[in-house]
């Protein structure tokens, strides 16, 4: 359980205490050769730097208070001279913040590392006789480069340096680095910042496209924004060099050949898969493309080279039957620039493997239930009933309403990979008295409402009434309840999730069950990878 | 499941339970029991096609285990027995239900020894089967075993009267129609009119009627021993521990319902669910208690003739009911004092109290059911309700029993 650790009070004499907007921890250089984590903060106070070490007003390192209280009117700005004395830029106040290091060439051409934060807000500059507080004159959105490299010594105050200042075209929403690039969200478009010279910010460019107000770096390199404007919801990305993309279908239908799916799976997939190798951008040189399959342990588990490729888009065939130990593959494409032969980077493309696991009540308490029927995989027993339908043919009339609803029972499909219309079935195999005459029914409502909750059970009672209807506008429904017209019931399309159906055995004798999920293959014959026992009590007559 | 009837080709049970033909027996493996005890008016088609099911799949979806793949191996058992052997005579069936007792008691038995344990539910009067069992074998003194082999019982509706669990009849349980009906008709408690007609029959006018009182209770084909003894009727009592199996005792132990299972929840853990609500039970038992002797209105028991000897169940074929021969001698017959004093309890004596079904009673804990009992308002399903009305209505009432039944 997370516990609060210190608080650091940002007092105010007007508001009480000081809003802010944006923190980042980062390690600083201490003045005994070692590092510290301090804190960074942007929002009503411009600028604040706190050691989460100390307690109290002390912990606030910049700006300085006034026993322990902070001006918020006038604010104290972050403010920065230009060489010449002639103008005062101030950052007034902070939107968002980053902290990080970058390089930097010193005045004798070497390259050393410089440790600053960018704070974006809103702020001005001015002449330096009249521009000395907020608000700034002709004020609007800028961002401010801040020279963290000082050493800190625990105790002593300390005094972040302006270097850079740079007014913004639009008020920016996030600010992250990346290398020389201070990256800047404005809601739709990136503003890229060059921070090669810290002290001269400029606006190198922007990315033009809906990334919303945050913005990430993933750990390939790419840009990643999301953005929920009302009229959707959409994640966008970036790059910032040539890549190979590969797209294949994720999750992926796959049988479990060993193992379980939270122990030692080992998949099989299932059926050939067509995979999209795409360079972006797509007026990159490129001519062909080679795909691997790999295991996440890296093991090599296919490769096609001389994918060609046309207008940096080419599509491989991946067969069906790869065999992958664990439960998810990585498929990676590369190619090469055919203007300057150089490698385009390939980004990995992490596919997900999933089956469709057939659970039922396998330890026999009557109720399907997540924490003890796991899907394991032909090892368990079903104890059930065939449906008696002694009744009808004793002509006995006094059965309560519903009561066939009794002789159901609940067969979950855990469905880990979407499935297209009639790609699975369900089968059942049988030995010696024969297999006998089966049902399944879409399930109303979840776990036994369908038998203990009066409407619940009517409805359910309308749905085993009426015949079997799939349709493509129905996933995961078969539309009533179905029985085989050869030996199986095919699904309609399957989502993924969790799916429940009813299912009975109208009169059959006692004896073992297999009920088998199975899938077609290209040949149109039946391959089956889950398989349950089904024994049915001699409930009567033997 | 497993279903053994108690069902003869005569109107008396079988000595043994018997499987039913077409169903599997009880397999080898089985280290516990469900025994499901049918009430009145059930053949064995209903039985086996309507009842046992009912019961069965209504218990597994409560969660009480009843296939042996389930938590502690149980296996389910029906018991059939001869509940609708007459449609207007409800003395026979319910002597027919204490008679079954007897069967059902040594069943008890045999899986006792076999290491079996047992959950008994019984509906209605199959509830008289049961505690007429238990009291078979407490009787004995040979049946420890198998009364600690019963782990629960549940009743549910039980068609028996309240007093056969009182070791001491509450008069505040007596209901006022049923005394003063008792009291004026059939002279209970106070056997005037059976004094009086014995006394008429010490005088010349019906002098006639004394003789053929006579010669019907030492014709040759009158067998049962120890022989009725007209002016005792009403005034032999059980012993307090109940009559014996064998007593070849010269007088008849007999007597009213009071106290005739009041040992049973001392050795088995007994729930009664009632309902208030149970019209059948109320209304239908309760006429059956008293206006179906066979003395009331037209009925031929009285000082010219005996209904009671004409009775088929008080003939020597009883002894089949404990697997001797049947008796052909007069001293061989030496069940005949306490079948005859179950048939008397049956026939001759009607409840003064209200049936247990109706109401809780002591010192048997009681659920009130009443809630799932749609009584007027679903008189198909009143007294029934358990298996009748849908399984969604009566879900929480077998959510109770199975709570019970553990």
């Amino acid at each position: 359980m997370d516990t609060i650790a210190n608080t650091i009070s940002l007092p105010t004499p007007q508001t009480g205490t000081a809003t802010m907007f944006d923190l980042k921890a980062d390690d600083f250089a201490t003045t005994s050769g070692g590092s510290q984590t301090l804190l960074v903060a942007a929002g009503q106070l411009p600028f604040v730097v706190a050691d989460p070490q100390l307690s109290g007003s002390s912990a606030v390192l910049y700006p300085q208070s006034s026993a322990g209280i902070f001006n918020t009117n006038p604010v104290q700005p972050l403010l920065l001279t230009s060489p010449d004395g002639t103008t005062n830029s101030l950052l007034c106040y902070g939107s968002r913040v980053a902290v990080g290091t970058i390089p930097v060439t010193d005045a004798s051409g070497n390259t050393v590392s410089k440790h600053i934060a960018v704070v974006t807000g809103l702020g001005g500059n001015g002449p330096s006789a009249s521009t000395t507080s907020c608000p700034a004159p002709a004020g609007g959105a800028v961002l401010m480069v801040v020279d963290l490299s000082q050493a800190y010594s625990q105790g002593s105050p300390f005094a972040p340096k302006p270097v850079g200042f740079l007014q913004l075209p639009t008020s920016a929403t996030d600010v992250i680095l990346n290398g020389t690039v201070a990256l800047v969200a404005t809601g739709t478009n990136v503003l890229l910042i060059n921070l090669q010279n810290p002290a001269q910010p400029t606006l190198a460019g922007q990315i033009n496209g809906t990334f919303g107000n945050g913005i990430a770096l993933s750990a390939d390199g790419f840009l990643v924004g999301s953005v929920n404007n009302g009229s959707g919801k959409a994640v966008q990305t970036a790059t910032f060099e040539p890549v190979v993309a590969t797209q294949c279908p994720s999750p992926l239908l796959a049988s479990l050949v060993s193992g379980t799916p939270t122990q030692n799976p080992v998949y099989k997939t299932v059926q050939s898969v067509t995979c999209t190798i795409r360079v972006v951008p797509s007026s990159t040189p490129a001519a062909s493309a080679t795909i691997s399959w790999k295991q996440v342990d890296q093991t090599v588990l296919l490769g096609m080279s001389n994918v060609p490729l046309a207008g940096g888009i080419g599509s491989v065939l991946l067969p069906a039957g790869i065999k992958v130990a664990g439960s998810a593959a990585l498929a990676q494409s590369t190619s090469v620039n055919t203007e300057n032969n150089q490698p385009i980077k390939g980004l990995a493309q992490t596919v997900t493997l999933g089956t469709v696991n057939l659970v039922m009540d396998f330890n026999n308490d009557s109720v399907v239930d997540d924490a003890t029927d796991l899907p394991l995989k032909s090892s368990k027993s079903v104890a059930f009933w065939a449906s008696d339908a002694a009744g009808k043919f004793l002509q006995i009339s006094d059965l309560a309403d519903r009561e066939n609803l009794l002789d159901y029972v609940t067969v979950r499909l855990e469905v880990a990979a979407p499935t297209a219309q009639y790609q699975i079935g369900l089968r059942v195999v049988g030995t010696g008295a024969g297999v006998g005459r089966w049902f399944i029914a879409d399930k109303v409502g979840t776990g036994l409402d369908y038998l203990q909750i009066s409407g619940t059970s009517k409805q359910q009672q309308s749905v085993v009434s009426s015949g079997c209807s799939t349709s493509t506008n129905q996933p995961n429904m078969l539309g009533g309840e179905c029985t085989p017209i050869t030996d199986m019931v095919s699904f309609p399309q399957m989502t993924v999730g969790t799916h429940e159906y009813l299912f009975r055995c109208d009169l059959c004798s006692s004896g073992n069950r297999t009920l088998q999920i199975v899938t077609k293959i290209r040949s149109g014959t039946l391959r089956y990878w889950i398989k349950r026992i089904w024994t049915f009590d001699s409930f009567r007559n033997g | 499941m497993s279903a053994f009837t108690a069902r003869s080709q005569t109107s008396i049970p079988q000595a043994q339970l018997q499987l039913v033909p077409g169903w599997t027996d009880i397999k080898p493996e089985a280290t516990s029991l469900n025994v499901i005890v049918h009430g009145y008016a059930v053949d064995q088609p209903n039985a086996t096609g309507s009842f046992f099911p009912a019961y069965f799949k209504r218990m597994y979806w409560a969660g009480v285990p009843v296939l042996p793949a389930q938590k502690g191996s149980p296996q389910t058992v029906g018991i059939d027995w001869q509940g609708n052997g007459s449609a207007v005579n409800w003395p026979t069936d319910e002597f027919s239900a204490l008679e079954t007792g007897v069967p059902l008691a040594k069943f008890f038995g045999q899986q006792a020894a076999l290491g079996r344990t047992m959950k008994v539910i019984a509906h209605s009067l199959g509830n008289m089967v049961v505690n007429s069992a238990i009291s078979r074998l407490i009787v004995s003194g040979t049946g420890t075993q198998a009364l600690g082999a019963i782990t629960s019982f549940v009743m549910n509706e039980p068609a028996v009267p309240t007093e056969a669990f009182d070791a001491v009849l509450d008069p505040t349980d007596l209901s006022t129609l049923l005394v003063a009906h008792a009291t004026d008709l059939d002279g209970f408690p106070f056997d005037q009119e059976w004094q009086t007609e014995w006394q008429n029959m010490q005088t010349p006018l019906f002098s006639a009627n004394l003789t053929q009182w006579n010669d019907t209770l030492h014709s040759p084909t009158y067998i049962t021993r120890p022989l009725p003894q007209y002016p005792l009727r009403w005034r032999q009592e059980r012993p307090a521990n109940g009559a014996p199996d064998k007593d070849s005792g010269t007088i008849p132990q007999r007597g009213p319902w009071v106290g005739l299972f009041a040992s049973n929840p001392k050795h088995v853990n007994m729930t009664n669910t009632f309902s208030s609500n149970d019209t059948v039970l109320s209304v239908i038992w309760f006429a059956g208690e008293l206006a179906e002797k066979p003395d009331i209105l037209v009925g031929p028991d009285n000082m010219v003739s005996q209904y009671w000897a004409a009775l088929t169940n008080t003939d020597g074929n009883q002894e089949k009911l404990w697997g001797d021969p049947a008796c052909t001698v007069a001293s061989a017959c030496l069940h005949a004092n306490i079948v005859r004093q179950w048939a008397e309890l049956a026939y001759w004596f009607p409840s003064l109290s209200d049936a247990a079904g109706t109401h809780a009673i002591n010192p048997v804990t009681s659920i009130d059911f009443t809630p799932y009992d749609p009584s007027l308002a679903k008189p198909a399903t009143t007294h029934s309700y358990l298996k009748i009305s849908p399984y969604s209505d009566v879900y929480p009432a077998w959510q109770l029993v199975k709570a019970a039944l553990k």
